[in-house]
Formats: C-alpha cells, sequence, structure tokens
C-alpha cells in the first residue's frame, strides 16, 4: 500500500517541480501517529559515507552509551526504586568536537525513536551527541526534578540545565569545542527557555539552537491533547472500546500473518491492512498523551507523597498491585492536573503565584524579546501542526521572521526524520 | 549450580529486606482523587493474576539480577566478542531448539511448520557447519515458533495463572511446565563432544555451555526491565504477553 502510493508519487514527481515537499501523510493524524517510513528518512550514509573508523573493534569508543549520574541524594520511594539516578545517552567523537543536547518531547525518553534517529545522524555528521528524557518522563522526575512536580518550566528548565552542566562534566568539557542544542516537542519550547537561562548562568554559551515543533504555550498545546480525547468520546468506557477495537484488529493482523511481528513497523503494517478514521487517530493520539501523563501523575504523587492519588501517609510495598492506582490515575487529564495538583504545589512554595502567572512564564511568549533578538535560535515546525493555535503561528513569525522554517504537512512532529527535514537541521548546525 | 542458586536466594533475600526511607514532603494536595471504590472491578486489558504478590516481589527481583548480575555479564561478553562470533553463538544455540519445536509442531499436526523445522536443522546443521551459519534463515525460512506450553494449549490445556519466573520473566502455570519439558528435549552439546573424558571435564564442559547458552538467551531479548519508564510497566507487560501467548497458540 505505502510502496503503491510511493511510486504513484514518485511518478508524480517528475511532473512536479524538483523543489516539491514530497511527505507522504498528507493528514496531521495521520502524520502524527505514523511519522516517517524508513525508506523517506535520511540515509546515514548520505550525511558521511562509512568510513573504516566507523567498524569500530572496541564498541566502546564512537558508539551509543546509556549512562547514569546521581542528582541528588535523597531516599526513593520503594517502588521507584530503579528510577535512582538519571539516564542518558551519549554518543562521543574520537576528538575534540562540538556537542549536540537532544531534549525529547512530553512523556518520552532519551530512548524515543526520534532521539535514536537524530542522535545517530548527528554522530555521523562528526557531533558529541547527549539524548536527555524529558523532565514529564518519569525517571527524569524521580532523579533530577529538585521539586519532582512537572509541568511549570521555570522549574523543569532549571533541572534540565543542571543536568546538562553535570552530564558535560561527566563526559570531559575538554573534549567538546561547542555546545548545540534541539529539541523536539515540549523538549523544544524548553531548548528556548534553556538559551534563554544560558544567557545569565553562562554555563555552554550555545552556538546553535533549534526548536523542532515546539509549543508556543505548555497549557494550550496539552488542553488541546486533552480535547483529542474529551470531544471525541462520551466517557472513558468508549475510549477503552476504541482502544480495545483497535488492539483486536492488531492481534488479528498479528494472527493471520506469518511475516508480521511486533516491531517498529508494526504500526505501518497495520496501517496497510486498514485505515484509521480520523476520529479513531485523534482519540489514539488523546490516549497515548493520557498514558505518558498517567505515569507522569503518578510518579509525581507517589514522590512528593502529596496525596493526591495514594493516600497520604500510606508506604505503596514492592508488592501491591497497582491496578487501583492506574485506575485512579487513568483519569487524570491535564487540566485537571494542573487544578488539582501543580498551582497548589507552587503556591504552596510561593505564596504570590496565581494561575496566570504560573501559565504565562510556561509559554514562549514570556521570552519574546529574547527570542526576537537572537540570532542563532531557529523554529522548524509545519502549518499543519494540531498543537499550535492560529495565534500560535502568528507569534512565531512575528517572533522569528525568516528563523522560522514553516513545512506545509507533517502533523505534530510526524515529518521530524523526513529526509528534506533532517538535510535542513544539518545544514542549520553545521553552517 | 548448587553455589549459584545459594547466591540467587541470598540475593533475593537481600533485595527484599531494604525498604527506603522515604518520607513524604510538607505538601498536601487540596483535591484526593481517591481510589476506586470496588476493585474487583471488571476492566478492559486486565489479567487474571491471583498470585500478584508473589509476581510483583519476582519482577523486582528479576529487574535487580538483570541490573547486577545478568546484563553486567552479557554487557562483557558483547564487548569482548565479535558481532559475527555472538551471531554464530546464537545460531547454534537456535539450531538445537528446532528439536522441541519439530517435536511440538508435530504434536499439534502442523505439517508445515514440522518439515519447515526438520528443513532447517537438517540444512543447517550440514551446510551450516553445525548450526553455526542460518544457511535457511538468511535465505528467508526463519524460524518458527512452537514449544510444549503452545501444544499444550493447542490440547486445550488452560493457561493457568500469570506467573512470573525467577530470571526467565513472564510465564503462566500451563507455560511455565512447558519450558521444563522443551529444556528436556534440548540435547547439550558437550555431551557427546565430551563423552568419552572422565566426569570432571564432562561436568564442566556442560556447565560451560550451560552458562554461556543463558548468556546468549540474555543477549537474544531485547527486553529490558523498566525501560517503557512507566510505573505501571508490570501491567503492560502481563496483558502483552498474556495475550501474545492467546494469539500464537491460534497461530
Amino acid at each position: 500500500m505505502h510502496r503503491a502510493l510511493l511510486s504513484w508519487l514518485l511518478v508524480l514527481g517528475c511532473f512536479t517541480t524538483a523543489l516539491a515537499y514530497e511527505y507522504p501523510f498528507k493528514n496531521p493524524y495521520v502524520a502524527t501517529v505514523l511519522g516517517t517510513l524508513p525508506e523517506d528518512q535520511l540515509p546515514l550514509d548520505s550525511v558521511r559515507p562509512a568510513r573504516l573508523g566507523d567498524l569500530n573493534p572496541l564498541k566502546d569508543l564512537g558508539a551509543v552509551r546509556t549512562r547514569e549520574l546521581l542528582l541528588h541524594d535523597r531516599p526513593v520511594p520503594d517502588i521507584l526504586w530503579y528510577d535512582d539516578t538519571l539516564q542518558y545517552s551519549v554518543a562521543m567523537q574520537r576528538r575534540v568536537a562540538p556537542l549536540l543536547f537532544i531534549i525529547a518531547g512530553t512523556g518520552s525518553s532519551y530512548e524515543s525513536a526520534n532521539c535514536r534517529y537524530l542522535q545517530a545522524v548527528f554522530h555521523r555528521a562528526g557531533f558529541h551527541v547527549v539524548s536527555l528524557s524529558s523532565p514529564t518522563y518519569p525517571n527524569f522526575v524521580v532523579s533530577a526534578s529538585t521539586n519532582q512536580v512537572p509541568g511549570f518550566i521555570p522549574w523543569d528548565v532549571a533541572d534540565l540545565y543542571q543536568s546538562m552542566d553535570a552530564i558535560a562534566n561527566q563526559i570531559g568539557r575538554e573534549r567538546i569545542s561547542s555546545y548545540n542544542l534541539t529539541g523536539y516537542s515540549l523538549g523544544g519550547t524548553q531548548s528556548a527557555f534553556l538559551a534563554e537561562l544560558d544567557t545569565r548562568e553562562k554555563r555552554f554559551g550555545f552556538d546553535k539552537v533549534m526548536l523542532l515543533n515546539p509549543a508556543v504555550s505548555l497549557l494550550t498545546s496539552a488542553t488541546t491533547l486533552d480535547h483529542l480525547l474529551s470531544d471525541n468520546v462520551a466517557n472513558r468506557d468508549e475510549a477503552t472500546k476504541v482502544v480495545a477495537n483497535l488492539v483486536s484488529d492488531l492481534s488479528e493482523a498479528y494472527r493471520s500473518s506469518s511475516e508480521v511481528n511486533f516491531g517498529d513497523d508494526f504500526l505501518f503494517a497495520l496501517y496497510g491492512k486498514r485505515s484509521l478514521s480520523e476520529t479513531e487517530l485523534k482519540i489514539l493520539i488523546g490516549v497515548a498523551f493520557r498514558m505518558s501523563l498517567a505515569s507522569m501523575v503518578f510518579a509525581s504523587d507517589v514522590c512528593t507523597g502529596a496525596g493526591y492519588i495514594a493516600p497520604r501517609g500510606h508506604r505503596i510495598s514492592k508488592t501491591e498491585s497497582l491496578s487501583p492506582y492506574l485506575d485512579a490515575t487513568v483519569g487524570v487529564s491535564f487540566e485537571d492536573y494542573v487544578d488539582e495538583y501543580l498551582l497548589p504545589f507552587l503556591a504552596f512554595h510561593d505564596p504570590e503565584m496565581t494561575r496566570e502567572r504560573a501559565v504565562a512564564a510556561s509559554s514562549l511568549e514570556f521570552i519574546a524579546p529574547f527570542l526576537r533578538d537572537s540570532g542563532n535560535i531557529a523554529v522548524m515546525t509545519n502549518a499543519d501542526d494540531p498543537i499550535l493555535t492560529p495565534e500560535d503561528f502568528k507569534f512565531l513569525k512575528s517572533t522569528f521572521g525568516d528563523r522560522l522554517r514553516l513545512y506545509p504537512v507533517g502533523g505534530h512532529c510526524g515529518n521530524l526524520r523526513f529526509r528534506d527535514n533532517v538535510t535542513a537541521m544539518l545544514e542549520f548546525f553545521r553552517k | 549450580m548448587r553455589t549459584f542458586l545459594l547466591c540467587l536466594m541470598l540475593f533475593f533475600a537481600a533485595g527484599c529486606a531494604t525498604t527506603s526511607e522515604h518520607q513524604p514532603g510538607p505538601f498536601e494536595a487540596p483535591v484526593h482523587r481517591g481510589l476506586p471504590k470496588d476493585p474487583t472491578v471488571e476492566r478492559h486489558f486486565q489479567v487474571d493474576d491471583p498470585w500478584e504478590g508473589f509476581n510483583r516481589s519476582m519482577y523486582h527481583f528479576n529487574a535487580k539480577f538483570d541490573r547486577h548480575v545478568y546484563l553486567p555479564v552479557v554487557g562483557v561478553y558483547e564487548q569482548v566478542l565479535p558481532d559475527s562470533m555472538q551471531q554464530g553463538i546464537s545460531n547454534i544455540f537456535n539450531n538445537l531448539k528446532e528439536i522441541p519445536i519439530f517435536v511440538n509442531s508435530v504434536l499439534q499436526g502442523k505439517a508445515k511448520k514440522a518439515s519447515v523445522s526438520l528443513g532447517r536443522f537438517v540444512f543447517n546443521t550440514t551446510i551450516g557447519l553445525g548450526g553455526i551459519i542460518d544457511v535457511l534463515g538468511d535465505g528467508g525460512i526463519p524460524q518458527e515458533d512452537e514449544d510444549f506450553g503452545q501444544t499444550l494449549g493447542v490440547w486445550g490445556v488452560p493457561a493457568g495463572p500469570y506467573l512470573m519466573l525467577p530470571v526467565l520473566g513472564p510465564s503462566g502455570v500451563r507455560d511455565a511446565g512447558g519450558v521444563f519439558t522443551d529444556a528436556i528435549m534440548t540435547i547439550n552439546p558437550s555431551y557427546g563432544l565430551f563423552q568419552d573424558f572422565n566426569w570432571l571435564a564432562r561436568e564442566s564442559a556442560s556447565t560451560g555451555v550451560n552458562t554461556l547458552k543463558a548468556v546468549d538467551a540474555r543477549h537474544q531479548v531485547k527486553f529490558r526491565y523498566y525501560e517503557t519508564g512507566s510505573p505501571f510497566e508490570y501491567h503492560l507487560v502481563r496483558f502483552i504477553y498474556t495475550k501474545k501467548r492467546a494469539l500464537d497458540i491460534e497461530k
């Protein structure tokens, strides 16, 4: 199906101009869910042909490694014992080289497919590359967050900044010739704030910063994702049914085919057999967001012991069933989380904090003058990105001017690994 | 083997004994979402798990064992040996699995799978130099996935409660029984090679092969505990395992 579509597009491509943008999925929700097919990604060999040095007898040198960092010496709750240290991944060059930090998107880890791909590309292009989990990822909440309550950008960014500083020290600053920064989705928004923070703290002096599909306002974008679910299903049972339906179709595809196996391209295989309606796709994105939110909310609640989900004062043992907690947590939308947990927590630490102030401080508009004057910060996003409102686009255009690269299609991060996009990223960071 | 088991038990006891000194902070949420009143309510994606307490502690134990013992050993193995050699070792052990796969395919009356398995074993053992090269796999005929747990399933034996096995991971009562039956059907290659030697040589060779087999087994499994990052990973693994087994039996 894809191949048929692709060859058809190729034929079409011969008749149109050579400059046409050929990303295959024109529907933003399809793009968001399916991303970029492997054959549409930029091959590593076109970044730089493989050399003998890439065949590494001691795999340790140069290849991607996961490393750990103990940032806070404090007790970790029993059931989260494995998150005592911050995990990140690093791919080093063997000589002094520029460093690129990659910040993952909402609820994603340093090992997300986007991080792994960008890490491979930029490592091949000659950068040391460090991938970091989002401050909304449970491992970061437990190990690296000072307050362990994520979602307030100034705090999250301060924690990221500390972690990045410790990482640069751990890998050795003498091996780094310059610092660069990128991040996708919420990680893009945080990258902008990190660049701003660095002008005051001055521990890096970023050379280039690129924001990929950033949210302009965290609350607006997260609420949009909330609504993908609440606008399309009447209640929780209905959402569960839609997902159960999808699981049974996935199961059927697995059962009836000898080739299909659980793996990266499993969704593609299913998509070839059965098309998903736009409503189903919206629900799917909404459910995925809700599930990653649930992990974050529960991890935070267990760490603070605030009693939001788990009864206050109750120590959850390693043998206790978490089913009731899962049940309670998936009912929490992002707006619920903000009003019932995050804002009260902020007000507890700073009595003058109001909802307006917290929301404003978590929007790019808060640092608009800085962004307008910083020639080394660029934005790459899509005109059909569902997390952005028309006002957001207006803001991005007026703030970044010709440093904003706007693709016609691609949804939210769907075209992040598409060859044209990656070529443009390489051009930006190499210049 | 006995010392190994003893170490394992000590390790397990140590893992259970520790409790964190974590204390709740000063902030109390104004809203308490509260846990559902009726915990027995029927849920989608819920799997029957009467031994959940035991299974969860085994899950923690396996993760700790992985982190402190198993994965470091596998890591050294992966660093020291060239990829091609690791692949060859995997191929040898996978080739020996063809015997239980063949037997189970026959027991389930699946003629096509049985012939694929037999063909793979014959060609890979001869042309593939004792299984070092997966000749047929490289030619597009991959290994079938059959085991005694699936055979029992086809015969109508119910899956029984979900069960976390030490070191081996997610299973069920029926499938755990299958694991042991399949192990009996799998030949230890050192027996044939070392049969003329004395007892000590035979025993050490067999232990060596079993150790290598255990290291290779972990090397071949991509799953890492807590890699999903979710505190609810146990639920996810339990659901996917149970679902996949049910589908594999129908396959």
